[in-house]
């Protein structure tokens, strides 16, 4: 299972890449893993306002749909539109081209924001293998 | 992995689409050992398989196997099944490995006279090969000649002194076969196929795949499209209910009864998406008439493929809808299969 140690983790095995108070999200090694080969992403439109913990599009695999989340209240910035054709890369790439909404948040929420480093979603990811 | 009625069963090897293409393009290797197997035996063998089933197994040669369902009084589905002349006065029924205490309890209750039923399904390993190079594949690694034997049809075979019983038929819709060895081989029946067939492309297929490849060819699978609920006259499995042959079997008056309130249809998502059972089958003026039973994505086709069952009076229409997280999304009803193995 990789992992890389600039990101942040979440419990719903979602990585964000916080740079100031835009935020990067895509899902986890272990949980492109856990989906199978990915064949479709539903994403949100850009401009969209959220809460915290809100489902924001959705990740269907042969075996699954999965919801993703957005951690922390926001407006969508971006989407990775390539996924529409490429919806694989979530599968061959998870940490790099296949990530999936750039939003942007408070920064006083993301200071607060209930989210795991590097180890500790090892470990957390780990328990659930 | 994940447990199926008690077996450890991988969903995936090297993951499903690349199992599923596999299978297709060249050959898939399936452990299936988990299937149940019950022999029936005695005189009056025959007159038991002929009142328990709706087919006709009166029609089977020696050497020969055919489908089908096994009724309740009511004509709901206790199991589908393959039953196999092995000998006059001995068959035996491949039954699935979910219901197999079900199945065996629901025979043994209503065997009349001489004929005895038994639970061998420990002693028998099943293997599954299927895939346009299974033919050259079986030759290379047990020297055996698939195309001499007809679809439906099997042959007992003794490989490095085990016998085999080898079956061309399977749940892919493609060439092949389902090869049943005494349990204490399979491993070793397993990795000479698998050693033999590498170089020919061969892959190991987990259940995923399993699923998608029957879903293709629109087999039903029981829990989905059979289940102890639903009319057997809604299933598309027609052709297996014998209702002229002269014997009476369990379920012929419900079967004769006829009343059906729905009936399976075939449909591929227009739209991106992947339908799933339970999702609501709507007509086109967003009414609910029925419910999708297995939904996946096709690796053949690219798109999402259903089978639902439909109210009786809404199964004809060209155009539904499939009602995916409060969206309905548009699919065109076709007829099965969903995609035509070359043969």
């Amino acid at each position: 299972m990789e992992t890389r140690h600039e990101l942040k983790y979440t419990k719903e095995h979602e990585w964000v890449l916080i740079e100031g108070n835009q935020l990067t999200l895509g899902i986890t090694d272990f949980a492109q893993s856990q989906l199978g080969d990915i064949v479709f992403v539903e994403l949100p439109e850009v401009g969209t306002l959220v809460d915290a913990h809100e489902a924001v599009g959705n990740i269907e695999s042969v075996k699954a749909v999965s919801e993703v989340f957005c951690p922390l209240a926001g407006e969508i910035l971006a989407i990775n539109k390539e996924l529409e054709d490429a919806p694989e890369r979530v599968n061959t790439a998870c940490y790099d081209e296949g990530w999936i909404i750039r939003f942007k948040a408070e920064e006083s929420d993301i200071t607060e924001a209930d989210l795991m480093d590097e180890e500790e979603y090892l470990a957390y990811a780990k328990a659930q293998e | 992995m994940v447990d199926f009625s008690g077996w450890e069963m991988p969903v995936q090897y090297q993951g499903i689409i690349a199992e599923h293409k596999a299978t297709r393009a060249r050959a898939g290797l399936f452990d299936v050992s988990h299937m149940g197997e019950i022999l029936l035996t005695g005189k009056d063998a025959l007159s038991n398989l002929q009142r328990l089933l709706p087919n006709d197994p009166s029609k089977l040669a020696l050497g020969q196997a055919q489908y089908s369902p096994l009724l309740y009084d009511n004509a709901t589905v206790v199991d589908d099944l393959s039953v196999y002349k092995l000998a006059e006065e001995k068959y035996l029924l491949c039954v699935n490995c979910s219901n197999k205490d079900k199945d065996f309890a629901w025979v043994r209750q209503n065997l009349q006279g001489d004929c005895l039923a038994q639970d061998v399904s420990d002693q028998y390993g099943q293997i599954a090969l299927q895939g346009p190079e299974a033919v050259e594949i079986l030759q290379k690694a047990l020297g055996f000649d698939l195309m001499s034997l007809k679809y439906w049809w099997f042959t007992s075979f003794t490989w490095e002194g085990a016998e085999l019983l080898i079956a061309r038929m399977g749940y892919t819709g493609e060439k092949g076969c389902e090869i049943f060895c005494p349990s204490g081989v399979t491993r070793k029946l397993w990795e000479a196929i698998l050693a033999a067939g590498e170089p020919c492309g061969l892959v190991p297929v987990g259940l995923g795949a399993r699923d998608t490849l029957r879903m293709e060819v629109a087999y039903p699978l029981y829990g989905q499209e059979l289940d102890d609920r639903r009319h057997v006259l809604g299933a598309n499995v027609t052709r297996f209910l014998k209702l002229d042959k002269p014997q009476d079997f369990i379920g012929k008056q419900a079967l004769q009864a006829g009343n059906n309130p729905e009936r399976l249809i075939y449909l591929v998502l227009e739209e991106k998406g992947i339908p799933r059972p339970h999702y609501p089958l709507l007509n086109l003026a967003g009414q609910r008439v029925g419910e999708v039973t297995s939904g996946t994505y096709s690796p053949s086709l690219g798109q999402g493929i259903a089978i639902a069952y439909a109210r009786e009076e809404e199964a004809s229409q060209a155009e539904y809808l499939i009602e995916i997280r409060g969206k309905g999304l548009k699919a065109r009803r076709i007829q099965p299969p969903f995609y035509h193995p070359s043969k």
